[in-house]
């Protein structure tokens, strides 16, 4: 008797894994072209780290000068575009007077968001990699800090940031206001991002205005979310719902999985995940 | 965003929080009596399965298993998600509270003495009514107070079905909580699940009060 | 008419032989007492005889109906629908096994009105003129709990009675009780036999037995060592076993 069941509990298994290993239903993404917000990316630090963010900052100046960071870039196409250190469009005013030498040695832990490919994400053989990554990577070298990664609950990040679970928030993040205005040190704006909608490419979706009644997701915490309770509020209010998820992936699975009708999301993520596909 | 405005938003999504609570209770109280019965079958192989399955459903975490109800037939089948995520986050956690009554039943189950059902069979109750009308009702007096504690925790449980994107009040506490860069929602949800609690505790303590009319 | 018969009994549980062919009848309106140690077979007679439990071989019959027959390949099978036996007969425990969750009245009539689907008003009547007969008036009320052991075991006597058995049995009734309480359940059982009720009495109360049965059964080891009047089996013992056993209980 053990044995019919041990073999049917195998059978099921089996079953189980074969059905994982089949392919995804095969449903093609669009991007709609229609600007929909346009925002920087920054780094946010505690409020009491002023200094730490002038470092950093002038320690990516220096790896704007020595080409590093055009280095670092060319290994992601999708974003080079609209990096502002690259393309000259930086009218940030930096701090001339730090001295990278001075700095004393420590160890920095960056907060990422480990599912915000390119930006950040678990690499193949389960590393830390991405844009942002190996840019704080590159800046710790420079400052001859200890370089750590904590990844962070992206709803949950300021929070984190305070309760010194990392020393910087730093993964494709948009600058809003209402960080600078809670005291937070922001470093200079370094990638120029827009919010655009993702859908399905026989949804018959052509632009924002197609969405009316529709479901849309979107990512909490991530600005996309902020625009739409703002700025695109009126937007927003034709939605039938606004489903916020946990990750941007979950946001795909549920367009894939046809479940909502849209998703509201950054630009070089977007762009990303249906080139990666 | 002032404390009222916070209130009244979150005040929304509770209407979905009490969803999930109610519905689950609904479905997982009566399903943990068949699973309970299946369990205790004097056919081995259906024992032996019902075992195995509630040693999962005990040993995986809710989270888990709400995933593979809500997209696992994605995955695994190229269905659609679920448009309505009642549907799938109910499933999981009927489900899975199933597992966990089932078991507080089987203790109740085994904890009455064989007598009872002696004393019924001679008077020839058939075995439907002596379950019914004899062993049942001693089960659900002796295993009240584990219920009350699986429920209490079923209160805080919905909050999970935020991993399905479900827009229930943690959700929507959060989203404000990440607009306003505050902490408030979080204490607001924080005392909205203990009321709700106090009112669970008020009502099985009602309950437990007027089944103590005999002692066992 | 014999209401009980039971022919060639035998059971065991494993290697245990507990009953080795037992033979007994019963007829209308008897008191049969059934004496012995601890171990004889006694309870395990009691409970094939009331269908708890089952017997390896031999014939059982209710009122002339057999409960047991050999098939046509010659093995003993047990009819279908046992419930309709379950009529004739009613069963009162050492330990009560009252409902705890049911009031008296609700513990003696449940089964008259969602069983046998009697006219509820008729059985409720019936019930408390039972209760009265019984000196349990006053407490139809009250649940088990609140009850002395003696009064609990004379509620599940009427809660046997109220099913109209044509044959009672009891297992050790006072065993589970105080001494002092004995007597009144005692004095409840001998008012029915009096009353000519037919029954089987299994018990160690040897002066209760002599004073209230007509047959006396000794068993022994799964044996009905001897059986008789009271008088043959208590002052004309034939058997060394019996008095070795009777020994013990001094003076009856």
């Amino acid at each position: 008797m053990k044995k019919i069941i041990a073999l049917i509990l195998a059978l099921a298994t089996l079953f189980c894994f074969a059905g994982c290993g089949k392919k995804k239903a095969n449903v093609k993404l669009t991007i709609i072209n229609e600007e929909l917000g346009a925002e920087n990316y920054g780094i946010a630090f505690r409020s009491e780290d002023k200094e730490v963010c002038k470092y950093i900052d002038a320690a990516v100046q220096e790896l704007v000068k020595n080409g590093k960071y055009a280095e670092i870039a060319e290994k992601y196409p999708d974003i080079i575009d609209n990096l502002l250190f690259l393309n000259g469009d930086s009218k940030y005013e930096f701090d001339k007077t730090v001295d990278l030498t001075k700095a004393k040695k420590r160890t920095f832990t960056m907060g990422i968001d480990p599912e915000y490919k390119p930006f950040s994400y678990l690499d193949d053989n389960g590393e830390y990699a991405g844009f942002d990554v190996e840019v704080c990577k590159a800046a710790c070298d420079i400052l001859g800090w200890d370089f750590n990664v904590f990844g962070v609950n992206w709803d949950q990040k300021l929070i984190q940031l305070d309760a010194k679970e990392c020393d910087c928030v730093w993964s494709g993040m948009t600058i809003l206001d209402s960080m600078k205005k809670a005291g937070y040190n922001i470093s200079a704006p370094y990638y120029y991002n827009t919010q655009v909608l993702v859908v399905a490419e026989d949804s018959g979706i052509e632009s924002s205005k197609d969405l009316e009644g529709k479901i849309v997701a979107v990512q909490l915490g991530t600005s996309g979310e902020t625009l739409l309770n703002d700025d695109l509020k009126e937007l927003k209010d034709t939605f039938q719902e606004l489903v916020t998820c946990e990750s941007f992936m979950k946001c795909f699975t549920e367009l894939e999985g046809n479940a909502v009708d849209a998703v509201f999301i950054d630009y070089p993520v977007a762009k990303n995940y249906i080139s990666g596909k | 965003m002032d404390l009222l405005t916070i209130i009244i938003k979150m005040s929304e999504g509770l209407t979905k929080t009490c969803a999930i609570f109610f519905l689950t209770l609904i479905f997982a109280l009566p399903l943990g009596i068949v699973i309970a019965l299946l369990r205790m079958s004097k056919i081995k192989v259906i024992s032996k399965i019902t075992q195995f399955i509630v040693s999962v459903l005990r040993g995986t975490p809710l989270m888990l298993q709400l995933l593979a109800v809500t997209y696992g037939p994605y995955y695994l089948f190229g269905f659609s998600v679920s448009r309505d995520k009642l549907i799938p986050v109910v499933v999981a956690f009927a489900v899975n509270y199933s597992a966990y009554f089932s078991e507080i039943y089987r203790s109740g189950i085994e904890s009455i003495p064989r007598g009872q059902y002696e004393a019924a069979t001679i008077l020839g109750y058939s075995k439907f009514q002596t379950f019914i009308k004899i062993i049942l009702p001693q089960v659900f007096r002796r295993i009240l107070p584990s219920i009350t504690n699986e429920i209490v925790t079923l209160v805080k449980d919905t909050s999970i079905a935020f991993t399905v994107s479900y827009q229930e009040m943690f959700t929507i506490g959060k989203q404000i909580a990440n607009s306003q860069t505050s902490f408030t929602p979080f204490l607001v949800a924080g005392v909205f699940y203990y009321l709700f609690n106090a009112i669970v505790a008020f009502v099985m303590g009602k309950v437990e009060k007027s089944m103590n009319y005999y002692k066992i | 008419m014999s209401v009980l018969s039971m022919k060639n009994i035998k059971k065991s549980f494993g290697e245990k032989h507990v009953l080795k062919d037992i033979s007994l009848e019963v007829n209308k309106g008897e008191v049969v007492s059934i004496i012995g140690p601890s171990g004889g077979g006694k309870s395990t007679l009691l409970r094939c005889a009331t269908l708890l439990g089952t017997v390896d071989d031999g014939i059982i019959s209710y009122n002339d109906s057999d409960v047991t027959y050999y098939n046509e390949k010659g093995v003993l099978c047990y009819q279908k629908n046992l419930n309709r036996f379950r009529k004739t007969f009613g069963l009162v425990f050492q330990n009560f096994n009252l409902f705890p969750h049911y009031n008296v009245l609700k513990n003696i009539t449940d089964a008259p009105i969602n069983v046998l689907k009697r006219d509820k008003k008729e059985v409720l009547e019936e019930a408390k003129a039972l209760l009265k007969k019984m000196g349990l008036e006053g407490n139809e009320e009250m649940y088990p709990c609140d009850l002395s052991g003696g009064m609990q075991q004379r509620v599940s006597i009427v809660r046997a009675l109220a099913m109209k058995p044509d044959i009672l049995f009891f297992d050790e009734p006072t065993s589970a009780l105080d001494p002092e309480l004995t007597g009144e359940v005692l004095k409840v059982i001998k008012q029915l036999a009096d009353e000519k009720m037919t029954m089987v009495i299994v018990t160690h109360e040897m002066s209760f037995a002599k004073a209230v049965s007509d047959r006396i059964i000794f068993m022994d080891k799964g044996l009905i060592v001897e059986e008789g009047t009271p008088q043959e089996l208590f002052d004309n013992t034939k058997h060394e076993r019996t008095k070795q056993f009777l020994k013990n209980y001094g003076n009856i």
